[in-house]
């Protein structure tokens, strides 16, 4: 039976305005279509060819050789080594121990744990965001209709108009860049603010490399050197060949940008070339280096931690049948955390514990659970850091 | 994979489903663009939701028509599907971003916009099944469907998160 509350729940979501149209949505659709359908007989292709080829090399090498027999390997001859591929780690929550505590800062339990050990209790009231820059940590917090940044350890909080706020991350130049529905707002490493209003930065849309914001709109990708926007000035360079702008990374000096054809691409914040493009991982993080980057492979689901340079998989993640959170952040260590779970996970299910925890795999394979568990997955946030 | 999603369609048919497809798409984008965007949680996800949708709702298009399968329906079907698939969400950015930031001191109970963004701000599940009941307008038999589980597990998450908004938005006087 539909109560009164019912009735005006239904009333008030119907009576949302409809939002605008997105330009040539259908065509767009038809070409990602595409793309999707071209991946799939691609895959079947090779399967099939795999499927042939691999006996067939294997009769022939027989013939070869005129014996069934595998030849013989003198003790001297160089042990051939075994191509395995990339080493890969399937996460099985039964058998994780609990080991280090992660060496970024998270906010846990409503407090913001540092990676020395330190704890600050937050307000009560809505989180927003953490972000590491350089050493220092800073983070979003919504109480008494307000948003403020607070920075840790030495410098005093500063206000934002709270309505606008919709983020937090590291900047160009060792700053903390605020998104606002404004235009972004900058906490240099000198402790001075940097608000601009503009009309063309008025976007969600917008990530941070060493010395410039990349911006989103209209579905074009545009560079501002922070210099520029120091100064006032507002439109940077247009680059119309990409679309939209995924994760930038100022320590990394990369971003990971959208082109038109929805493949992703690994672009220096500086230059503006071209690292690396994929169709097949949808990234979203760096390393401090900028050597690495994780990624979810868009075929399998799994996790890929990739080296750059070579476009090989360092290590594979498998999260089989355990939830993984979808914000991954590499340590200065190159470990990476994430959370798992993003529905209440039998962590033991002979005792039917159940909860989320933070988990960190090094770059040789090993898991472990590094908190506690929580009933809440929102008792997690992982930072944006650089 | 179904096999017939490995077979190149001929080129009439395809352009004639393509045709069509653009069709429905500019006819039906507006309110399936509002769907994605409560579903997802936030503006910007909930674009990318809905490319994802369409264009996995394209391949199947033919088969669509040819059934007589209502599209509107199915394409809704993988959005809520899309947004539980984890995997999916690495094209989410680091935070959710918000039109507006919810603050206890002003909520305004009768106010669409809060409406809106408390349901938002629900657990997905939750989420999915407030939209669709009350925003989609599905009974609680066609939610089950379209979000792949059991009608009492759409009772237990419908009721939920009503006892989650009407503790928040009850003050002006709803219940």
């Amino acid at each position: 039976m539909t109560d009164l509350f019912e009735r005006r729940l239904a009333e008030r979501l119907q009576a949302h305005p409809l939002p605008e149209e997105i330009p040539d949505l259908g065509i767009r659709s038809v070409r990602l279509g595409e793309r999707i359908r071209r991946r799939r007989i691609g895959a079947a292709v090779l399967a099939v060819v795999l499927l042939l080829v691999i006996p067939a090399a294997s009769g022939l090498w027989r013939l070869a050789s005129g014996t069934e027999n595998a030849p013989v390997v003198s003790p001297s001859s160089p042990v051939p080594q075994a191509s395995t591929g990339p080493k890969t780690v399937v996460l099985d929550l039964g058998v994780r121990a609990v080991g280090a505590a992660p060496e970024v800062s998270t906010v846990r339990g409503a407090s913001v744990w540092l990676p020395s050990g330190e704890t600050v209790k937050l307000p009560s009231g809505q989180f927003g965001s953490i972000t590491e820059y350089g050493p220092e940590v800073a983070w979003l917090t919504r109480t008494g209709g307000e948003v403020r940044l607070n920075v840790s350890p030495e410098r005093l909080p500063s206000a934002t108009n709270g309505r606008e706020v919709t983020g937090a991350e590291p900047g160009p130049h060792g700053s903390v860049m605020v998104r606002t529905k404004a235009g972004p707002v900058f906490l240099t490493s000198r402790g001075k603010l940097i608000a601009s209003s503009q009309p063309d930065l008025r976007t969600n849309r917008m990530v941070a490399t060493a010395d410039a914001i990349w911006i989103e709109k209209g579905g074009q990708v545009s560079r501002l050197k922070m210099a520029d926007l120091e100064r006032g000035a507002s439109k940077g360079k247009s680059y119309p060949q990409f679309q939209k702008v995924v994760v930038g990374d100022p320590r990394a000096d990369r971003l990971v940008v959208i082109d038109d054809l929805g493949c992703q691409s690994v672009i220096n914040g500086s230059t503006a070339e071209r690292v690396w493009r994929t169709c097949d991982w949808t990234l979203s993080a760096f390393s401090s280096d900028g050597r690495l980057a994780v990624g979810r492979s868009v075929m399998y689901g799994t996790i890929g931690i990739i080296e750059l340079s070579t476009a090989q998989v360092v290590l594979g993640i498998d999260p089989d049948v355990t939830p993984v959170g979808p914000q991954m952040v590499f340590d200065r260590s190159d470990r990476l955390n994430f959370r798992v779970g993003n529905r209440p996970v039998n962590f033991r299910p002979q005792n039917e514990t159940e909860g989320f925890a933070l988990m960190a795999c090094n770059l040789a394979g090993t898991c472990w659970l590094s908190s506690d568990r929580y009933p809440d997955p929102m008792e997690f946030v992982l930072p944006n850091r650089n | 994979m179904a096999s017939e999603q490995l077979i190149a369609p001929d080129p009439a048919v395809r352009a004639r489903a393509v045709t069509d497809f653009t069709a429905w798409v500019s006819d039906h984008q507006r309110p399936l663009l509002d769907f994605a965007r409560l579903i997802a949680g936030d503006a910007s996800t909930g674009e990318d939701l809905l490319q994802i949708a369409l264009a996995r709702a394209y391949l199947k298009w033919s088969k669509i028509s040819a059934r007589g399968e209502h599209p509107l329906g199915y394409v809704r079907r993988i959005i809520v599907n899309e947004n539980a698939s984890l995997w999916r969400r690495a094209w989410r950015r680091r935070e959710r971003s918000t039109d507006s930031v919810p603050e206890a001191g002003t909520l305004d109970p009768t106010s669409i916009d809060t409406t809106w963004e408390m349901v938002q701000a629900l657990p997905s599940r939750q989420r999915a099944a407030v939209a669709l009941r009350f925003y989609a307008d599905l009974s609680v038999a066609e939610t089950a469907e379209v979000m792949g589980c059991s009608v009492g597990a759409v009772k237990t998450h419908t009721s939920r998160a009503l006892a989650k908004l009407r503790e928040t938005l009850a003050d002006g006087g709803e219940s």
